[in-house]
């Protein structure tokens, strides 16, 4: 790693790595945090980075190009992420191929650590941040991010088939064991289509508890894991936030947050947008389809061995019967 | 078999967060450690009742396909109810009764895909039935620890 810097960064020398340590980084990438040391001007110099690493098989097929892009294009906006510095697609230099971006230190992002004090105090302010990060995500305009042709263009009236047909058919290729619930609710997509997008924006596809950095006074400090980023519906990003997986507390509490409606407030107040409630209803059970299919694709990937991380059995076991819970409280089942 | 198997995964997750974790490095393999914990755990969990939820959800749904299938218009899938309907749970391993609910499971599928397209009260009748019957799926298959 230490040659491969080198060789990106003029004017230095003597650059070393070490401290490298895997952190908890998701299952789809492998995550290191490492300290690059190097000499600049016959000044010593030192920052830490992070590595994120293709595993052998990722747990969706996401695209680093596009996580990368994104954590560009929104770096020194009002939507905080960590800088990013190289992208490297060759898989001869680490194995794989990856990216490094600068380690934002000392930062939390475990929903169980959110849960408690310091955090927990500060949940109001965390959820204020959280949905009104959300809602500028999809005040944006794309093409002015220059994200507008990394990402693939959709019609305003193709966001819902396009993500729908998606995620359909990672079910159908992955499942291991028959879905009736959410089968039921891909039929009740389908034949009940929701309006067209009120605008398209980009969408971070993974928007919840759990992929953002926060610390001890209950400021967010960056949005992680972009590689699910794409251009669509930003209702699509706010059903997902709501989806009762994330309610990390065991309460009705969206994140582990605040109350659904509270959310979707901020978040219409800092988008400017709309929040049509059939339409946010049609995106909220969307979300538990595409939940459902990452549930079952994690299921797949561990029992056939392509991914032997541990994450993927506890993410199977534990929320595939949530989220078929969630699907039934949306249509009206739950009592 | 004694100590009873739930009993031994409920201690031995217990052990992995109390006195092993704390002893190893770096804090990802705690991380690692801590996962396979809830795994254990939810392995005791399901030990007891893997058997029972099972039996219980394919009796009940070869009692809702025995009630459907006189209803259903299409040949091959009233046949194919009907013959699950009169299967039972020979083999008692759990390998064997999770794989008479998959196929039950499937013939559900197109038994509520088939009936939401059909007017009347009784296929009303029978889709609140397959609503119930999913209600009563998520409730056998629930963890204590479940966020919801």
């Amino acid at each position: 790693m230490a040659v491969y810097i080198a060789a990106k960064m003029a004017d230095t020398s003597e650059v070393r790595v070490d401290q490298l340590e895997q952190i908890s980084g998701g299952a789809s990438r492998q995550t290191y945090r490492f300290r690059l040391l190097y000499k600049e001007r016959r000044q010593d110099q030192e920052r830490r980075l992070i590595l994120r690493r293709d595993p052998s098989q990722s747990l969706l097929d996401t695209d680093r190009k596009i996580e990368f892009t994104a954590y560009k294009a929104f770096f020194g906006t009002d939507v905080p992420v960590p800088e990013v510095l190289w992208l490297e697609d060759d898989p001869s230099h680490l194995g794989s191929p990856f990216f490094i971006s600068v380690e934002m230190s000392g930062l939390e992002t475990a929903p169980s650590r959110m849960l408690m004090e310091p955090y927990a105090s500060h949940h109001q302010e965390l959820a204020e941040q959280k949905w009104s990060i959300l809602g500028t995500i999809a005040s944006k305009d794309p093409s002015k991010l220059g994200l507008v042709g990394p990402m693939e263009w959709i019609e305003p009236d193709q966001c819902w088939k396009h993500e729908l047909d998606y995620w359909e058919g990672v079910l159908d290729s992955d499942e291991l064991i028959p879905q009736p619930i959410i089968r039921a609710a891909i039929r009740w997509l389908r034949r009940n289509p929701p309006p067209p997008a009120q605008k398209v924006s980009v969408v971070h596809g993974d928007y919840r508890t759990g992929n953002f950095l926060f610390d001890q006074q209950g400021r967010i400090h960056g949005i992680l894991d972009w590689e699910l980023a794409h251009l669509g519906d930003p209702l699509e990003d706010l059903g997902w936030s709501l989806n009762r997986v994330w309610c990390w507390a065991q309460d009705d509490r969206r994140g582990g947050l605040l109350p659904r409606e509270q959310a979707v407030a901020i978040w219409c107040r800092a988008s400017g947008l709309k929040a049509d409630p059939d339409a946010l209803h049609w995106w909220e059970l969307f979300a538990t389809v595409k939940g459902q299919a990452i549930w079952v694709s994690s299921a797949h990937a561990w029992e056939t061995g392509e991914n032997k991380d541990p994450i993927l059995v506890l993410a199977s076991w534990g929320l595939m019967n949530s989220q078929d819970r969630a699907v039934l409280e949306l249509m009206g089942h739950l009592g | 078999m004694r100590p009873a198997v739930n009993v031994v995964c409920q201690r031995m997750a217990q052990d992995l967060v109390e006195r092993v974790i704390p002893a190893i490095s770096p804090v990802y393999h705690q991380g690692t450690i801590g996962m396979i914990a809830s795994i254990l755990a939810a392995v005791g969990e399901e030990w007891d009742r893997a058997a029972s939820r099972r039996i219980e959800e394919n009796q009940s749904l070869r009692d809702l396909f025995r009630k459907a299938a006189p209803l259903v218009n299409k040949p091959t899938l009233s046949r194919r109810l009907r013959e699950l309907a009169e299967a039972g749970d020979e083999d008692l391993r759990v390998s064997a009764l999770e794989g008479n609910n998959c196929a039950l499971r499937a013939a559900l599928i197109d038994l509520h895909a088939h009936i939401e397209s059909q007017p009347g009260p009784d296929a009303r009748e029978i889709e609140d039935a397959i609503w119930k019957e999913l209600v009563a799926s998520t409730e056998r298959r629930k963890f204590s620890t479940a966020q919801f």
